[in-house]
């Protein structure tokens, strides 16, 4: 009975225990008591393969102060939001319906944005600085864990508000996604306008603010990214024939690069910008040679008797790739930047044209002649896997976004040239739109500082 | 009079008395030690059976004002603006101070005691309904014989069994829809997370990574995606909702 009593004031509850199974029960009851945490401990596994979601859910709430500061058609928030939304990786919410907008961290209230289904929500502001100058803040609150995940602070004058809005939103986005960033960066690419004139345009990478390089009346082709971002080189036939220019971008400078007798095309920086490896037919058919970036040194890379053309120089200035014709059909190879034998690296497709690599290296991309079509493929350098991108039928001149996510390339509809990108996984197709004219050949280019 | 009718029970009764109380004070003993080596995030105060539906999304330590600091402590900022090159300037002061903060409200005051508390009342129950329904011999052996064996989970009945699977599935699905595995890269990761529930669905820790994928953003993915889901749905039955308080979730996004 003491025993029953002392059970029963641990179970704390009236149980009824026959006596003829008392000692059985007693010890199972024993036994059964060593086993609760046993029960408890034991977590039930649950297996989740795939994913239903492809967009990260973000609210970006317009900053303080922005509309009375910024002189451009759009604010910085409105910038930011473009810029997150055309990665295809984010979904923005609409806020117009939100009555609490909290200007500070500690003003979120969390519940409400999470009722909302944000994952993550921006907050910004805009000041006037006594200099004139602008000092632009933002904060990326991350909705469920409710904390900050990120927060930055500029100083920088009116004219510079765009480039700060490209900037946040590469923070954002590559604190959400864990890649690199690519919106503050810039893009060239050749228009050929109403009035026939050719121009080489540098744009903003969501291909706003565009500015002309150069213009004339002859063509203008081939531009290339000077690894800093300071300089272009480009092909222009003013002198009614092909010459290769290298000129730096704030101040408009030129120097002639490469006017040998027959044509001089194609150029493509080494990556530490001191070379460019150049096409020239100034002894036999279009063959590859390099250069200094000051005209001097001219080096002939490689010999073959097809036609060598479209360098390009690997991030690690080991290896220039190009396309030939030499085993019959356009097909890309590989040489050691300073020289050797050809290998070939693209077996896929009967014709596959202008290699760019993206800056890891990994990745190849070129355009490929799919059944009478040229769109733009994907190969993965280490697996030698494919991946057609684009869907048009003269697609022509990819080009890697900095972090490596996207591909520019041009595209034609209607008769005329426009630009769009692919994301790497082809789950991503964009136009940039806001360009006019009849563009070709772009070109993206690094990081800016 | 009862002293005389127990006399002479009393020695054996005092050693199996003993016996008794030293197995009580094992499993105890046991009890605390995992809980507080194992499971160091789960803890809530709220007993397991009786809490109501708690309507909150989050737990409520979270909801904390450190967070002011950084946005009212603009004052050192201004001493990075003569820079005269207009470029981003991390901002260090600002934003360490309010993670901290956050973190430690969190864990401390859970970690500790309740643990032990929280399982305690329930347990009995079960074991009560239990030791009633075998007062039979049969019984009694057949439990004995589930207890050497691998499970150490109480045999249910088909019927329970089905609306566990089913509650398994309705979990694995919400979870699964808000899985963006377009952050989780071309190759095939796999990762584990652990995650304590409350009786209502909600999370009582943050969710414990147990094996990552080697690719941040596809960890943080998955985190978000686990947090996004809560409420997880629960078996209305208290007994067979114990066995979700505690959850392993395997990750295959590209698959």
């Amino acid at each position: 009975m003491l025993m029953k009593i002392n059970l029963l004031k641990i179970m704390g509850e009236s149980v009824h225990i026959f006596n003829s199974k008392f000692k059985t029960l007693l010890g199972f009851t024993a036994l059964v008591f060593a086993f609760v945490p046993v029960f408890s401990m034991a977590a039930m596994t649950i297996e989740i393969s795939g994913g239903g979601a492809n967009q990260i859910p973000i609210a970006i709430l317009p900053f303080a102060n922005e509309m009375s500061t910024t002189a451009n058609q759009q604010t910085i928030s409105q910038i930011v939001n473009a810029d997150l939304v055309r990665s295809g990786l984010f979904k923005s919410l609409q806020t117009g319906g939100v009555a609490n907008r909290p200007s500070s961290m500690a003003d979120i209230q969390y519940p409400q944005w999470q009722a909302l289904q944000a994952q993550a929500l921006v907050i910004g502001q805009l000041e006037n600085l006594a200099d004139g100058r602008l000092k632009v803040s933002f904060r990326l609150a991350d909705i469920l864990k409710q904390s900050q995940l990120a927060g930055m602070e500029y100083t920088v004058t009116t004219n510079q508000l765009r480039l700060t809005a490209h900037k946040i939103a590469d923070e954002i986005y590559s604190k959400l996604t864990g890649e690199g960033a690519m919106f503050a960066s810039r893009i060239a690419y050749i228009n050929k306008g109403n009035n026939g004139r050719y121009s080489l345009q540098v744009a903003d990478a969501d291909g706003a603010n565009p500015q002309t390089v150069i213009s004339s009346a002859e063509p203008i082709i081939s531009p290339a990214w000077s690894p800093d971002g300071m300089s272009m080189a480009y092909v222009s036939f003013e002198k009614k024939k092909p010459i290769v220019y290298v000129q730096t971008l704030n101040t408009g400078k030129r120097i002639t690069l490469a006017s040998f007798k027959g044509n001089n095309s194609a150029p493509a920086w080494s990556p530490d910008g001191t070379k460019l490896a150049i096409v020239l037919t100034y002894a036999a058919n279009s063959q590859i040679y390099t250069i200094n970036a000051d005209g001097t040194g001219l080096t002939q890379l490689i010999k073959s008797n097809g036609i060598d053309t479209e360098p390009f120089w690997s991030n690690d200035g080991k290896t220039i790739y190009f396309t030939s014709d030499r085993g019959g059909r356009p097909q890309i190879y590989k040489v050691a930047s300073n020289g050797g034998d050809a290998q070939r690296v693209t077996f896929e497709g009967v014709y596959n044209v202008s290699p760019y690599f993206s800056l890891d290296g990994k990745s190849l991309t070129m355009i490929r002649n799919d059944n009478g079509r040229f769109r733009v493929a994907l190969q993965n350098v280490a697996t030698g896997q494919n991946l057609l991108l684009s869907d048009g039928a003269q697609d022509e001149s990819p080009s890697f976004s900095p972090n490596g996510r996207m591909i520019l390339y041009a595209t034609r509809t209607g008769g005329r040239g426009t630009l769009a990108a692919v994301s790497v996984d082809g789950s991503v197709k964009q136009k940039l739109t806001e360009l006019g004219g009849d563009m070709r050949e772009p070109a993206w280019g690094p990081l800016l500082k | 009079m009862i002293r005389v009718s127990e006399k002479s029970l009393s020695y054996k009764a005092g050693i199996l008395s003993f016996a008794v109380h030293g197995v009580l004070f094992i499993g105890l003993l046991l009890s605390v030690n995992w809980q507080t080596e194992h499971v160091t995030n789960i803890a809530e105060v709220e007993l397991w059976d009786s809490l109501p539906k708690v309507s909150t999304v989050n737990p409520n330590p979270i909801i904390m004002p450190p967070t002011p600091t950084p946005e009212s402590t603009p004052a050192p900022e201004p001493e990075k603006v003569p820079d005269p090159v207009p470029e981003s300037q991390p901002e260090i002061v600002l934003e360490k101070k309010p993670e901290k903060p956050i973190e430690k409200p969190k864990d401390k005051p859970i970690d500790k005691p309740i643990e032990p508390l929280k399982d305690k009342p329930q347990a009995p129950q079960d074991l009560l309904k239990q030791l009633e329904a075998l007062e039979q011999q049969e019984a009694l052996k057949q439990l004995q014989a589930e207890f050497a064996g691998e499970s150490n989970m109480p045999k249910k009945s088909n019927a329970s069994l089905g609306e566990v699977d089913q509650h398994k599935a309705a979990i694995q699905r919400k979870i699964q829809a808000n899985v963006n595995k377009s952050l989780c890269s071309s190759g095939k990761p796999t990762l584990t997370f652990e995650i304590a529930l409350t009786p209502t669905g909600e999370l009582q820790t943050a969710p414990k990574l147990i094996k990552a994928s080697g690719i941040n953003a596809c960890d943080e993915a998955v985190e978000r995606a686990i947090l996004q889901s809560q409420p997880l749905p629960l078996p209305a039955d208290a007994q067979l909702r114990g066995q979700f308080k505690n959850l392993t979730l395997k990750f295959t996004p590209n698959q």
